[in-house]
């Protein structure tokens, strides 16, 4: 028997690129790591991600697409076969990459690394970096591929499929559960960044008239110029950050107006997600969708280009003590699990399957364009991650702290605050913390949580460095308040949206009337449930004695891990079942990581005996003293501890609940992965069958001229992008 | 590649980015599928084509 032995396409250039790339990467880590005491230049961090996507996405996401999943372009996609030209549409790959690095990016990339910047910036810049190669690009990629193999199915539905009822029934609680705390995380760091500030609170408000005006103009000035009305979006908006600085400098009533208490604005954003689930979307939805795409493309953009101007020297340790000790003041815990339940978004993000399980497997054009869409995707989405921990490492680490321990530890004063810091062992007087405030034009600075306010900081010194000089750095630190604000508030329409539908469609099975979307009394019953649920926890969370972020945001990392793991349990059990054992490990190794670390987290959070971290140990703590009618700080009242103990209960419960859906998730699939490795032949798949394609198209982002000679035979360089049918 | 290309090339992109170039494709293939109905204005296409999402939300992710 003779084979052909196909050598890879070696050539003396590609080796020359790839060995550069490689050396630049190596010598960046190298300096990264190796340099202690002295600080570096960001420009090491950007260099040693770069290089290390470069390789990663020539080298390991090509050997996935072709070995592992075996990408086939000769097969049609659904968006071929099922084309309505609605939700199935062959989109050129550039497009559908917009669209969906819009649909995956978000708030959380840019808040993670920023609480992680407490552990130093290596840890959580190698845990961005490599867990977005090995774990988070691998998960968008496979669940991209396995549901575009299945005419787009949804992670739910496939949980169900191929792992069985128990599986689908844990990922849907999964979902609906990671939903709630994800919203309610991300309001409260809106609240955190908006309260008391009446420059913040003006232009974000702005943003609701004028996303009125823009769903206006498109409905009935100008249907469909989508790209004319967001142009004037963008610049009312800019005016509304502008005018918010002249509200804020008149002192007078209106600045009263907008000077809101934190209490006040939970009640605001609670009436506004009820409305934004309401209403239909022409009115605010899709205008806020098409201000906050723009502004998260051109902010990334233009952050990408000041870190490179200025080149900031970072200021943060590479570790910090905090990273062993486990007793940091932002949040608790050490290293591991935590810094990987903290950086959720930026490395491995389980929400991202229900996007690559949405509507991009429905509009891919060809099978190999998985690795640009899902892998390529993911790995810009680590980038921003890497840009905002720069952003956070460039500022003084004592103003750092000071920004981000919880206000009961700080203390209601400049000099309250000042002295915990030094306690932490970092010193800022009162008139430095003063100064830090004016040069912002913020009131002040002291723990202002949730990472908004603190990648703001980052960005305006960025910014200001690059494009305008310290007189712009007030107007540069509201653009980035108001640019996260604005991301954070379209996921908290949104998602109250599909929570929604979620419920609608559940309970609907119920009773019948409930999963009709036409039906009002349903619509507002399944809106205010899911309203009412993150209301919830954004209320205990802002008025939590012990800090709602420190308390909070480590319930959002679990549940996003555990998301992740049921996606990466249906992409090893697709591959087992389909007999692929042999190259199961691509989803089974960070499977097994992200179970290490989000159970070790959940085992943490429910049973660890000290106050601090445990749920449960913090809870006796407070119920103990109260018992003996003593006032344990920093709650002041009896009222006050009343609440830790409510809330380390709810929280606790809540940890427990996610670490056995995780764990009846995969004890569910071990079964199935044991039937299929016994099994003589491959089990039943629920793959669709395979179809010619007759589509031509590229599959990277840049056509190689092979691929265009293709597309120049096929009948030229069509109209609408790359593709031509033949 | 000249200035007026890369213009074009942005125009393009966002145009099909932010779905505006979603008419001209209906016009250009009414014929085809679906001779017998009458062709929708501008108007009519674009608010069938945004309140679909009433049915459909999008998810946003953090």
């Amino acid at each position: 028997m003779t084979t052909t032995l196909k050598l890879p396409n070696i050539n003396a250039r590609s080796v020359l690129v790839w060995g550069t790339v490689s050396l630049v990467a190596a010598i960046a880590w190298g300096v990264v790591a190796v340099s202690r005491g002295e600080p570096i230049s960001a420009i090491w961090l950007v260099a040693a991600a770069l290089g290390s996507y470069a390789i990663a996405y020539r080298f390991y996401a090509r050997f996935i697409a072709r070995r592992v999943l075996k990408v086939d372009d000769r097969r049609a996609t659904p968006a071929e076969r099922l084309d309505n030209d609605i939700d199935y549409h062959p989109t050129d790959r550039r497009v559908l990459f917009g669209h969906h690095f819009a649909a995956i990016a978000g708030a959380g990339p840019l808040v993670g690394p920023v609480l992680a910047a407490q552990m130093g910036y290596l840890p959580g810049t190698l845990w961005i970096v490599v867990g977005v190669i090995f774990a988070g690009a691998v998960q968008d990629m496979v669940t991209l591929f396995f549901s575009m193999r299945r005419n787009g199915k949804s992670l739910g539905q496939m949980a169900r499929e191929e792992i069985g009822p128990v599986g689908g029934a844990a990922a849907l609680i999964a979902v609906f559960a990671i939903m709630i705390i994800l919203l309610a995380v991300l309001a409260l760091v809106v609240v955190n960044a908006l309260a008391k500030s009446p420059w913040g609170t003006f232009s974000i408000a702005m943003t609701i008239p004028i996303a009125l005006f823009m769903g206006y103009y498109l409905r009935t000035l100008r249907p469909g110029q989508v790209i004319e009305t967001t142009v004037i979006g963008v610049g009312l908006l800019l005016l509304a950050i502008i005018a918010g600085g002249w509200v804020q400098e008149s002192g007078g009533s209106l600045a009263a107006a907008f000077t809101l208490e934190p209490r006040t604005l939970v009640i605001c954003l609670i009436i506004y997600g009820f409305a934004a689930s309401v209403l239909p979307v022409w009115m605010l939805l899709a205008p806020r969708d098409y201000l906050s795409t723009f502004m998260k493309i051109g902010t990334i953009g233009l952050l990408a280009v000041g870190v490179l101007l200025t080149a900031p020297v970072l200021q943060n340790e590479a570790i910090t003590k905090f990273a062993s000790s486990g007793n940091g003041p932002v949040f608790a815990g050490s290293l591991f699990p935590f810094v990987f339940i903290i950086i959720a978004c930026g490395a491995l993000s389980g929400f991202h399957s229900l996007i690559a399980s949405g509507t991009t497997p429905k509009m891919i054009q060809k099978e190999s364009q998985v690795r640009t869409i899902g892998y390529g995707a993911m790995l810009m989405e680590s980038f921003v991650a890497v840009m905002a921990m720069i952003a956070a490492s460039i500022i003084d680490p004592s103003l750092y702290y000071a920004m981000n321990a919880p206000a009961g530890l700080l203390g209601p004063t400049l000099e309250s605050a000042s002295a915990a810091v030094n306690n932490l062992g970092f010193v800022i007087s009162p008139a430095d913390l003063a100064a830090a405030a004016a040069a912002v034009q913020e009131s002040t600075l002291v723990a202002r949580t949730g990472g908004a306010p603190t990648l703001a900081v980052g960005m305006s010194e960025i910014f200001s460095g690059a494009f305008g000089g310290d007189g712009l750095k007030a107007f540069w630190y509201h653009f980035a308040i108001m640019f996260e604000a604005l991301f954070i508030l379209t996921t908290v329409d949104a998602g109250t949206r599909v929570g929604r539908f979620m419920l609608q469609d559940t309970l609907g099975n119920i009773y019948k009337p409930l999963a009709r979307v036409s039906w009002k009394p349903g619509l507002w019953a399944t809106s205010a449930i899911v309203v009412g649920a993150w209301g919830y926890f954004l209320y205990i969370g802002v008025t939590d004695p012990l800090g709602g972020i420190n308390q909070l945001f480590p319930l959002f990392g679990i549940a996003n891990q555990l998301l992740a793991a049921v996606a990466l349990t249906v992409g090893t059990t697709i591959l087992i079942k389909s007999g692929r054992a042999k190259w199961a490990w691509v989803t089974l190794v960070p499977l097994a990581w992200d179970v290490a670390v989000t159970l070790t987290a959940s085992w943490q959070k429910v049973f660890s005996p000290d106050p601090t971290l445990g749920f449960f140990a913090q809870r006796d703590r407070f119920a103990g003293a109260l018992d003996q009618d003593r006032i344990l700080a920093p709650a002041k009242s009896r009222g006050e501890m009343e609440a830790v103990i409510t809330n380390s209960t709810v929280d606790g419960i809540l940890a427990a609940l996610f670490a056995l859906l995780i764990i009846a998730v995969i004890l569910n699939a071990i079964v199935v992965w044991i039937r299929a490795l016994r099994s003589p032949f491959p089990l039943p798949s629920s793959e669709t069958p395979f179809v010619e394609s007759k589509i031509v198209a590229p599959s990277g982002l840049f056509a190689t001229a092979e691929e265009r000679r293709v597309l120049a035979t096929s009948g030229g360089e069509p109209r609408d992008g790359d593709h031509e049918r033949v | 590649m000249s200035v007026s290309e890369l213009l074009r090339g942005l125009r393009w992109y966002f145009r099909e980015l932010t779905g505006e170039a979603e008419y001209d494709r209906y016009v250009e293939r009414h014929g085809q599928r679906h001779p017998d109905l009458p062709l929708l204005t501008r108007r009519e296409f674009e608010r069938q084509r945004i309140d679909r999402g009433d049915e459909q939300p999008g998810t946003r992710c953090c």
